[in-house]
């Protein structure tokens, strides 16, 4: 009988407390130690999971060790825990494995109550842990209405046994037999066991299409249909579907997936991972399907297997030579100047020359081609060309070559970067090995699939690099390149310093600013608090989005921008214009944006205008007569007349007479009571908001120390930054190192028909001079005007001589500088400027963006918005006396960015102002005396045989 | 007349609050929770679903992870008598090996190197949300050699992690068993670290690589098939030492006669012999090669006799049927012929 008895405590202490007898400690079993069967049969306990073979050994545990080993009996009572004494055990043993560290875990093991392991187990890392304890301490107290021998208290043990939710036939026998037992227990249990109804089950319908059977597609169906409560759809999905659910089932990837996780404690922004948003953009220019399909496989899957594929079909594929110029452009942009290189000598001492790769690395790379080539054959991707001795048979030609396949000089216009077909069918037919060519191998046939093209303005000419560079061998200085080679660390990006710094001496010419990368793969570095637009991922081409740059490295904030359909013609004069597409009509320059046709507004004179209308004609909008009385509208653009303001769209309301920048935006106090109001003036792009000429400027207590920009108050002191100028409580005269040929105030006129008091002044606000002395007149807007008033201004002289000036439109006097005439999309503007908390678009940030393009410290931007509304650039050598090669330098930069522009460049147009503008004409401002230098031994040859004509005349006389 | 009204204006907001808050512990979108699927996922240790709950996304790519290991297991050995095939139930992690054999070893080494794989490849795909590509492989660049780290390099570390996190939860008692299934999950993840590859591409046309740039990427998960079937036929005996005081299994050692070794950390080791797998026998796990496919021919393993355990096999000769010489018919359908052949297959008795 009291075995009996000992028996069944021992059977209702396992329904109990399952779990913990795992942590029993074995030790007991060493009382046992006479005994071999007892022992084995202790051991066994310990190693036992299941409960109904631990039931069955523990009924046979007594026919093993006779009740007479009391010391086993008593350890083993006292082991097994709240066999006598219920208070000592405690409920939470038993979800002590769900304790991450093993501390914890040895401490719940030992602990007695919840307080004993809340110094060790933090209740924040340990969620799992502390909502099993708090569920067993439910179910002990839920569990203790009923009595302790019970069918009623084993099936209330069974709900809150710690792994698994209770199921509908659990809940079910709880009722069947407690229902007689105690109300309370019942109405406890069903606290915990409630079933909340689910809301739209409906909704996750879809995930029953995954599942592999058909029976339990309908099944699945049926039961989110019907039913309304977790337990009941997943008993149903498990019964029908006939297992449990595994996470490797498509049908039950689906419900996880779709499954929200608890809030994690740190969200990271989820990045892209093998994206790259610079080639992205390339990837529309393509003019295959395949290719393009390619191209988007390897900007947003990197792999090595997309690579070689994509370069077998589409590299060298003459079809797509836009792609490839683009993914270069992304890759290796075009940068001026070349120097120090050791092997190919001929490339240095050019800096006006553009360069994809001029580095040490190309140059040890056209080294080893040269010595691979000497075995006889080139090996190009897709064919082997045999080869005679390449040292002896033309060996500056194929060094030529292999220094130009490596360093890859770029032509201004088009960017292309292959050898002329004619070179290529030269040297292969002087130096092919015809003995070893293939059936049908010819020198032409081979380069017709290397290089197709023989047009001057799209390959390169070897013979320009036979000799070397005509500029000589000293160092040239005039134009120096800070930025090439990149002596920035990774993830930085190289930018020239044009701000200057406030300790003189150790002022380096560039600057290393942190950038962003477009994507994780990607290589093209922004700088950062820049905007970029990117496309979309997912999504039909013309969809972008535009993200800033943000201080952890990334692109964040991203904003989606409206789609843009690329797929619509323009219809132009009964042709089919494609989008991105540049064509002149008339005079006028339009380009095709998604089926519209966005022209400029020049005035023109066509082949049938009367005489009348070429009299009268002067160039300025609806043909307002040049008068010059300036109005200042609400864009902060001063117009030249009141009826060339109102041509251009401007209501009378909208503008005021006078200059903009005489005015005084601050007269009807636009601040608030503790600020300050400043005048800014700006000339805005966009016109979806206010384009505000002043700031508001409170009582800040701190400037940021780190941001160093000069500027000059009006008493000729220079401040670290504006902010610290306007700290002090000055005015400001000028951005930028006070100079001391501004010393006094000269009024000059600016290109824009703005009058400002100093030249740096001028400078400041990016725009050049024109002439000195207020603004009189307004000058000829088109070519073909007649001379305006401006025949009265006295135009100051060329900074260099023999230069070709260029006239900007609206400006009187022609300068030395290289111009562009940009047409941009307002619309586009707009968008971005929305898409920017409605700050208006400037032409002064436009401006510093297009700065950063420029690598040539000699060379500065400069640019207005002309009357016609076509944005003007002009690019213009610094230095008040520039020398030729400067100039020319500074005509490079322009043809370069113009290039960028009409191409759409990603590393133009990932910016986000400037990926409105639309097509741009470029016109440059070169020396009148050829750039290169003649071969000198022509001339004096000629020179020579004349001479000896005009001696032998004489003598010829006489016959 | 105000105050009974504010007070039981309180007493029902309060009520409705308790109310919100406790359905608001419902998901808003999806008619099943994290919590009740992880629940009933069989075969999943306390902390394994605690992880499930945390991270459903992680747990569909364990559960690929898993599958993949498992059907690479049954590649390598479909030519043996024991073929991986599944016993019984089946679970995330494939049959339940009760007995610790040779097999049991490299089922264990798969599966961990399978769901490091999967979790790897999910990173590098951005499928994950707290992992990406290789931080430490970006933005390196070695002058003299000429290359640098650029790309998207796969972040095994984080995957090797994630596997040892979620695969060695599985063990909690500490038997021998434990000791060999970690030390055996550790080998499926070192042989899967140490075959990391690298790729570079060139830059520059025709021949020579002056300038490279690197990133690393996963094996083919069936190399690591082959490299863990060749650890297999290598695998090493090992016994366990007790060497604590209440003599608990602490390490294992290489069963020798004389000498103490410890196994390599990337053998596989098992503790048990593996039974000839010939019958059925439930106690160690075999399944019996009754009704395998056999190979009449062969002299390998998959040979009828070797199969067969020389029980004898059955013929069954039939006619196998197929379509052949398909064309394609201009606009919309494919047209095909059948062929037929008379063959044979054998299955042991």
């Amino acid at each position: 009988m009291r075995v009996c008895f000992q028996i069944i405590t021992f059977l209702l202490a396992v329904n109990f407390y399952c779990q913990p007898l795992r942590a029993q400690d074995p030790s007991c079993c060493h009382h046992a130690a006479e005994s071999s069967r007892c022992k084995d049969a202790c051991d066994q306990l310990t190693t036992i999971k299941s409960e109904s073979r631990l039931k069955h050994l523990l009924q046979r545990l007594p026919s093993y060790c006779p009740e007479s080993m009391n010391e086993l009996w008593m350890c083993i009572n006292s082991t097994l825990p709240g066999v006598s004494r219920k208070s000592d055990g405690w409920v939470g043993l038993g979800c002590c494995e769900l304790a991450i560290s093993a501390e914890c875990r040895r401490e719940c093991k030992q602990a007695s109550s919840k307080n004993d392991i809340t110094k060790v187990c933090k209740k924040i890392t340990e969620n799992s842990l502390y909502s099993c304890i708090t569920k067993n301490e439910m179910g002990s107290t839920c569990c203790s209405y009923a009595g302790r021998h019970t069918t009623c208290r084993e099936y209330c043990q069974a709900i809150f046994r710690t792994d698994s939710t209770p199921t509908v036939s659990q809940i079910n026998a709880v009722k069947e037999y407690c229902q007689s037992h105690s109300a309370q227990l019942l109405s406890c249990v069903s606290n915990f066991t409630k079933s909340y109804p689910i809301r739209s089950p409906i909704d996750s319908l879809y995930c029953c299409d995954r599942a592999e059977a058909t029976h339990c597609q309908v099944s699945c169906r049926r039961i989110l249909r019907t039913m309304s409560t977790e337990h009941e759809i997943m008993d149903g999905l498990i019964n029908e579907c006939g297992s449990q659910p595994l996470p490797q089932e498509p049908m039950w990837q689906c419900f996880l997936g779709s499954a929200h996780p608890p809030s994690p404690t740190e969200e990271e922004t989820p990045h892209p991972a093998k994206m790259d948003c610079a080639k992205l953009h390339c990837c529309s220019k393509a003019n295959t399907s395949l290719c393009r399909d390619m191209c988007q496989e390897i900007s947003t899957n990197w792999g090595s297997q997309t690579w070689q594929d994509f370069d077998q079909l589409c590299e060298y594929n003459p079809v797509e030579t836009e792609l490839i110029n683009c993914l270069s452009d992304v890759r290796e942009p075009c940068q001026l100047g070349c120097k120090d290189l050791t092997y190919c000598t001929n490339f240095n001492n050019r800096p006006t020359e553009l360069f994809r790769s001029c580095n040490v690395q190309s140059d040890q790379g056209a080294m080893n081609d040269i010595k691979l080539w000497s075995n006889g054959t080139i090996k190009m991707p897709f064919m082997n060309i045999p080869v005679l001795d390449i040292r002896k048979c033309l060996p500056d030609m194929w060094k030529a070559v292999a220094c130009s396949l490596q360093i890859k000089p770029c032509h201004s216009k088009s960017r292309g970067s292959v050898i002329c077909k004619s070179d290529c069918v030269d040297i292969l037919t002087q130096c092919g090995d015809r003995k070893r060519f293939h059936e049908g191998q010819t020198p032409e046939r081979i380069c017709e699939l290397l290089s197709p093209i023989d047009d001057p303005e799209r390959c390169i000419p070897l013979h320009r690099y036979l000799t070397p560079s005509s500029l000589g061998n000293n160092i040239v200085e005039e134009v120096i390149h800070p930025c090439n080679p990149n002596p920035c660390p990774s993830n930085h990006l190289c930018q020239v310093n044009r701000k200057g710094c406030l300790d003189e001496l150790n002022c380096q010419p560039y600057l290393c600013v942190p950038g962003c990368k477009l994507g994780e793969a990607s290589e093209f570095l922004v700088q950062q608090d820049s905007r970029i637009q990117v496309p979309t991922r997912m999504g039909p081409a013309g969809c972008f989005e535009v993200c800033s740059c943000g201080p952890s490295g990334r692109l964040e904030n991203c904003a989606e921008m409206p789609c843009v359909d690329t797929t619509k013609h323009c219809v132009v004069g009964g042709q089919r214009k494609s989008h991105g597409t540049s064509f002149r009509i008339d005079c006028h320059t339009c380009s095709c944006f998604a089926g519209d046709t966005i022209c400029s507004t020049r005035e023109c004179l066509n082949f049938d205008s009367s005489d009348k209308d070429r009299r009268h004609f002067t160039g300025l909008p609806c043909n307002c007569p040049d008068r010059f009385v300036p109005v200042c509208a609400s864009n902060g653009r001063t117009y030249p007349s009141a009826c060339v303001a109102r041509c251009k769209g401007f209501k009378d309301q909208q503008f005021l007479f006078g200059q903009c920048r005489l005015s005084n935006p601050c007269a009807y106090k636009p601040c608030q009571r503790n600020q300050r109001c400043i005048p800014k003036y700006s000339v805005c792009l966009s016109d979806s908001s206010d384009c505000l000429q002043y700031e508001c400027v409170g009582r800040q207590l701190s400037c940021d120390k780190n941001s160093v920009e000069p500027a000059c108050d009006t008493d000729g002191m220079v401040h670290p930054s504006l902010c610290q100028l306007q700290q002090a409580g000055k005015t400001l005269a000028y951005m930028g190192h006070c100079q001391d040929t501004c010393g006094k105030p000269q009024q000059v006129c600016g290109h824009n028909g703005e009058t400002y008091s100093t030249v740096c002044d001028a400078f400041s606000d990016r725009v050049a001079v024109d002439y000195n002395g207020p603004c009189q007149a307004v000058g000829a807007v088109s070519d073909v005007a007649p001379d305006s008033a401006c025949s009265l201004i006295p135009c100051p002289r060329l900074s260099t001589p023999g230069c070709q000036p260029v006239t900007p439109p609206g400006a009187c006097c022609p300068i030395c500088a290289s111009m562009l005439q940009i047409l941009w999309n307002k619309e586009q503007m707009n968008t971005f400027s929305k898409l920017n908390k409605n700050r208006p678009v400037t032409v002064h940030g436009v401006l510093q963006i297009l700065r950063l393009h420029v690598s040539v410290p000699q060379c500065d931007v400069f640019g207005y918005l002309s009357i016609d509304h076509e944005l003007v650039v002009l690019i213009a050598p610094v230095d008040q006396q520039p020398t030729p090669l400067q100039i020319e330098a500074c005509s490079k930069e322009a043809e370069k960015i113009d290039s960028l522009i009409n191409y759409a460049s990603p590393t133009l147009v990932s910016h986000v102002p400037l990926s409105a503008f639309l097509t741009s004409e470029i016109k440059t401002s070169s020396i009148r005396s050829s750039g290169g230098a003649p071969p000198s031994p022509l001339p004096l040859g000629l020179c020579f045989l004349l001479g000896l004509v005009v001696a032998a005349a004489p003598g010829l006389q006489q016959l | 007349m105000h105050k009974p009204l504010r007070k039981r204006s309180l007493y029902v907001f309060l009520c409705f609050g308790i109310i919100y808050l406790r359905l608001g512990a419902l998901s808003s979108v999806v008619a099943l929770g994290a919590n009740i699927i992880c629940n009933k996922i069989p075969g999943l240790a306390p902390r394994q679903r605690a992880i499930c709950q945390s991270r459903p996304d992680a747990i569909i790519v364990v559960g690929e992870g898993a599958q993949m290991g498992i059907n690479e297991c049954q590649y390598q050995f479909r030519y043996g008598r024991w073929n991986c095939s599944a016993l019984g139930e089946r679970t995330v992690f494939g049959q339940e090996l009760r007995v610790g054999h040779r097999e049991a070893a490299f089922t264990y080494a798969i599966t961990a190197a399978g769901v490091a794989h999967a979790i790897t490849a999910a990173c590098s795909q951005g499928n994950l949300s707290q992992c990406g590509c290789d931080r430490e492989k970006q933005g390196y660049y070695n002058q003299e050699e000429g290359w640098k780290w650029g790309g998207c390099s796969a972040d095994i570390k984080y995957g090797i992690e994630f596997s040892r996190r979620f695969v060695d939860a599985r063990e909690i008692k500490k038997t021998p068993r434990r000791l060999m299934n970690l030390h055996n999950n550790e080998a499926g993840r070192k042989v899967l670290e140490e075959r990391m590859k690298l790729e570079c591409k060139c830059h520059g046309v025709s021949g020579s690589c002056t300038t490279k740039t690197c990133w690393t990427t996963l094996p083919k998960f069936r190399e690591i098939g082959y490299v863990l079937k060749d650890k297999y036929n290598e695998a090493v005996h090992v016994e366990v030492v007790r060497a604590s005081r209440l003599r608990q299994p602490t390490h294992l050692k290489v069963k020798q006669t004389q000498g103490y070794r410890k196994p390599m950390e990337t053998d596989l080791v098992y503790i048990e012999r593996s039974p000839n797998y010939c019958e059925e026998d439930a106690a160690t796990g075999s399944v019996g090669t009754q009704g395998r496919l056999c190979n009449r021919t062969s002299p390998h393993t998959d040979g009828c006799d070797l199969m067969c355990c020389g029980r004898g096999y059955n013929t069954h000769q039939y006619t196998k049927v197929w379509q052949c010489n398909c064309k394609f018919q201009w606009c919309c359908f494919v047209k095909c012929n059948t062929c037929s052949e008379r063959t044979e297959v054998f299955t042991c008795k």
